[in-house]
């Protein structure tokens, strides 16, 4: 009797420490959500494609330099008061209380905005907003807070998105949703167009502290251009535009074995059309003083002299178990060797899920200025993580261009943005694009008139003031031209010597076939004419030798 | 650089270089063998010494009487040579066969030694001591019970011996008795004039080295007395024998006028088994004496030594090698990113080698001719390749002997019954 009593006492000790314990992990993990300037809420339990397009306007929000928060809708219920900026992205699954939550948001949003109605000057640093994207989430908000007829509902599921990027470029894309909605009532904004089953709708629109975009679709490459330049617009806490940001011409993954000559041709001619741009180069890990090597560098210098800037790319990554010192030592050597010949990398080019993962975000929080890339590295993990721990590190971003047409430019200047050149391409293709990136409402930029930094293992680099600095040494960048040296030696080891001659051992060895073949020709041609005469000769004789019995 | 660029480069250096050392005894061959087609082959003697024929046999009845109808036809006189038969453990009618034949010539010196399984049936060089054991000349001369020697084959090699006191054998020439029984006789046939003899000549032309092959050939019964027989445990008694002609400061003479035809097989599994047996006996005579290859004192043979571990582990090796490569590459496994390595280079050894076996059938009567040419061709991508397969299993055999101690046993080729064109014909007419 004493026992059955001794187990369920420990059995019911078990089950409430474990509950308590439950309970403070969940109150640790709500209370871990770190504080940011905006907070994304998501549905609970949201699909790995949502994710993505949640980790897409994290990286486009990281690029304008916010830090952002993201987090599924149970998760963040208890901070929301925390933060001004709140968008809710497609959010399906949710707690009820996420309503009541909102609500108190926007009716203090909506109190604030009345309060400095009228008010001159007034910046409206201290604005509430609300970015309902998508369409479940508001319509059951707008019936929970008493707004049933201020919107009007469409079961259609495709649509034509029209936006102006600028005066002259409209753009317009056909647009997909399981089904819309659109506010009618009191709107104190509204831009683009979407025209819905003969209905028309608006892209973004605006009641008070209420905002509201219909698509959550962040593949669709204008609903991702107009949805930044919206948010940017949406998030910009002072009065007026947003600061415009210019975007860059950047010769892309140029490797150091690719036709010198076609670079220096792009080059040339960007430098005739005194337009700015910048040079990713491939990393190289040994052989930096062969003569090709060389030649390379030689056309890097020359540009660099002219207005052009290099950066490097990142190691191509080929370990499964990524092991960032390894990385920080092929970059440290990589660099080395470019500085060794006179060019001085201003920045780093990445994967842009090198954002996402601590191991590169370590190794990029050592340069300044960071290009990021339309690739992905296949071999890195995204971290689980409610924050862009990136954001930090304060880089320079230049992002990569969100293409709306066969032009490759840029229609945002939210950030700065890189409209990327394959130098392998035609030439006319490449002076097409450098036309269109010079007629472009977004300005072109050079990055010699930004600041820049980077340390290695081994080396500092600043530039600041127009000056460079390597280890607190400064450097010039004007052009010399290379001494080649004609008698170069690679010191190769034995077996690559061998290889290498190979080649040359090639025609020797034809020449040692040719005349082999011609003496055995001759052997045969003697061995056969005395085989004749022997025979002959026997014959005549009637003698016989060796025959066979 | 990657594994396969590696073993590539190391299989370009070792066959080019191997090739290269063939051409080069190509060369000196064919110079020899011209310069010898000039003459007769023939140093007449004032007195003709006493010859000791030898024939191992075991199980041989089919082709023995044919070899010893063959050796009483010498053109030699009758009473300086005698004819030792050793009928060595034999289960089929040899002795019977042999005994006819005896009946047959009763003037002549045919001996015939029958060995039961205690005394005989311990393999070639075994039977070899037992016939010496009753030999009285003082030059012995060997054949395989399979050949049928010219007529004049005997008293060329005797005259040739007898006229340098320096050398201590002379041997003779082997055609391919059945070429046109089976493909695989063929190939035989190229192979053995190309290999055995253009290269024995080119040794012979350039460093006076040469190999017994096993038959047709004489050595001075001192020679055999002072090395005390032959080496029993050896399968290849020939080469063996060789190396130890060359240590006693010796040499050996090839002469080509002196022409012996022989049976060889006809089906590939018992090629596979003789070739084994042959591999087997250079692998051991190479382990016995790559010693002499470092050794000053041991005059040419250390070249021949030399030789030997040049193919059997150089070019087996790179063959392996190149080989593997090729099928992986195929199959898309491996990828060669050599600089200069090429299908040129392929096609120049193609070549070489084809060339290199023409020059040697171009000496010989009805052999030069397109089915020739494309013979070669077919041999190299089938027949050649089979070569590696041998080696293999001979090492796998020879470490397997050794460590199971297995004793040296008759490893008999099997022997076919030939059928005379002449007879044919007749039979067919009649």
């Amino acid at each position: 009797m004493m026992s059955s009593l001794w187990k369920k006492g420990v059995f019911a000790t078990i089950c409430v420490i474990f509950l308590l314990f439950s309970y403070d992990i969940a109150q640790a993990k709500e209370e871990s959500l770190p504080a940011g300037d905006i907070l994304i809420i998501y549905s609970d339990g949201a699909k790995n494609d949502d994710m993505k397009s949640i980790r897409s306007i994290v990286e486009y929000f990281t690029y304008q330099r916010f830090q952002v928060t993201y987090a599924p809708a149970s998760k963040c219920l208890n901070q929301i008061e925390k933060f001004n900026f709140i968008v809710c992205y497609k959010v399906e699954r949710y707690p009820k209380e996420l309503v009541d939550k909102l609500k108190d948001r926007e009716e203090k949003g909506n109190l604030i905005l009345r309060e400095r109605e009228g008010i001159k000057n007034s910046t409206g640093q201290n604005d509430i907003r609300l970015l309902f994207v998508g369409n479940e989430l508001l319509r059951y908000y707008l019936n929970e807070t008493g707004r049933k007829d201020t919107y009007m509902d469409s079961m259609k599921q495709t649509g034509k998105l029209q936006y102006n990027f600028s005066d002259f470029d409209l753009k317009e894309a056909l647009v997909k949703e399981e089904n819309f909605l659109f506010l009618t009532e009191n709107l104190d904004y509204q831009v683009g167009s979407l025209e819905v089953g003969g209905e028309k709708g608006y892209f973004c629109a605006k009641v008070e502290s209420l905002y509201h975009i219909p698509l959550t679709d962040m593949n669709n490459h204008l609903i991702k251009a107009a949805f930044i330049k919206e948010a940017a617009k949406w998030k910009w806490p002072y009065n007026g535009e947003p600061t415009t940001y210019a975007q860059y011409i950047v010769l892309d993954k140029v490797y150091p074995f690719q036709d010198a000559q076609k670079l220096l041709e792009i080059i040339t001619y960007l430098i005739e059309k005194k337009e700015p741009f910048v040079i990713s180069v491939m990393p190289i890990f040994q052989h930096g003083n062969y003569p090709a090597m060389q030649r390379f560098c030689e056309v890097l210098r020359y540009a660099q002299a002219n207005g052009g800037t290099i950066i490097m790319h990142s190691p191509t990554n080929q370990m499964p178990d990524f092991d960032k010192e390894i990385v920080n030592e092929y970059i440290t050597t990589a660099i080395r060797i470019y500085m060794e010949q006179g060019v001085y990398p201003m920045g780093f080019e990445v994967p842009k899920n090198w954002m996402f993962n601590k191991d590169t975000i370590e190794i990029m929080s050592r340069f300044r200025t960071v290009l990021v890339s339309q690739e992905e590295d296949a071999l890195i993990q995204s971290e689980d993580v409610t924050t862009n721990l990136v954001y930090k590190d304060g880089h320079q971003w230049i992002a990569p261009v969100i293409e709306l047409d066969d032009s490759g430019v840029s229609y945002l200047t939210t950030n700065s943005f890189a409209v990327c050149f394959d130098i392998t391409e035609d030439m006319e293709k490449i002076k097409d694009k450098i036309q269109a990136c010079i007629s472009s409402f977004v300005p072109l930029k050079s990055l010699w008139d930004i600041n820049h930094s980077f340390w290695t293992d081994e080396d500092i680099m600043e530039y600041k003031n127009q000056i460079i600095f390597i280890n607190k040494k400064r450097v010039e960048k004007d052009f010399n031209a290379t001494n080649y040296d004609e008698n170069f030696k690679y010191n190769r080891n034995t077996l690559q010597r061998y290889s290498k001659d190979l080649s040359r051992i090639n025609k020797r060895l034809v020449i040692a076939v040719a005349i082999v073949s011609s003496l055995f020709l001759t052997f045969i041609f003697t061995a056969r004419h005395r085989n004749k005469q022997t025979f002959f000769i026997k014959k005549e004789k009637g003698k016989k030798k060796g025959g066979k019995p | 650089m990657s594994l396969a660029d590696l073993l590539s480069l190391y299989s370009i250096i070792a066959i080019w270089g191997i090739m290269f050392i063939n051409i080069f005894l190509s060369i000196g061959g064919i110079i020899y063998m011209l310069k010898v087609n000039r003459t007769d082959g023939k140093i007449p003697l004032k007195e003709y010494p006493m010859v000791s024929i030898m024939v191992p046999a075991h199980n041989e009845s089919i082709v023995i009487r044919r070899t010893v109808l063959a050796l009483l036809n010498f053109d030699y006189p009758e009473d300086k040579y005698e004819i030792i038969v050793i009928n060595d453990n034999s289960t089929d009618n040899s002795a019977e066969v042999l005994k006819k034949i005896q009946e047959n010539y009763p003037s002549r010196k045919l001996i015939v030694i029958n060995t039961d399984h205690q005394v005989g049936g311990k393999g070639k060089s075994n039977a070899l001591n037992i016939a010496l054991s009753v030999a009285k000349g003082s030059v012995i001369a060997i054949y395989d019970a399979d050949n049928t020697p010219a007529p004049d084959a005997l008293r060329i090699l005797v005259e040739n011996l007898m006229s340098d006191e320096k050398l201590g054998a002379v041997i003779g020439k082997f055609r391919t008795r059945n070429r046109n029984a089976s493909l695989l006789t063929r190939f035989v046939n190229i192979e053995t004039l190309a290999y055995q003899c253009m290269n024995q000549a080119g040794r012979y032309y350039f460093f006076k080295l040469c190999t017994i092959p096993g038959t047709n050939f004489v050595i001075r019964r001192s020679i055999i007395n002072q090395m005390g027989g032959w080496d029993t445990k050896a399968l290849a008694e020939d080469t063996e024998i060789s190396f130890r002609i060359y240590r006693m400061g010796y040499y050996i003479k090839f002469m080509p006028l002196a022409v012996t035809w022989e049976q060889e097989p006809q089906k590939l599994m018992q090629w596979f088994k003789q070739r084994t047996r042959w591999a087997k006996g250079n692998i051991y005579v190479l382990i016995k004496n790559f010693k002499y290859v470092f050794d000053e004192n041991a005059g040419p043979m250390r070249l021949d030594a030399f030789y030997y571990a040049l193919v059997y582990v150089l070019m087996l090796t790179s063959l392996i090698c190149s080989d593997i490569i090729f099928v992986l590459g195929i199959l898309g496994f491996c990828h060669v990113t050599l600089g200069g390595f090429s299908s040129l280079l392929w096609g120049m050894a193609i070549l070489l080698f084809l060339l290199n076996v023409l020059l040697t059938l171009s000496v010989e009567k009805n052999e030069f001719n397109f089915e020739s040419a494309l013979l070669i061709l077919l041999m190299l991508f089938t027949y050649s390749k089979m070569w590696v397969f041998v080696v293999l299993n001979a090492l796998v055999q020879s470490i397997q002997d050794k460590i199971y101690h297995k004793e040296v046993v008759w490893d008999k080729t099997e022997r076919f019954e030939e059928v005379d064109k002449k007879k044919k014909k007749k039979k067919f007419m009649g």
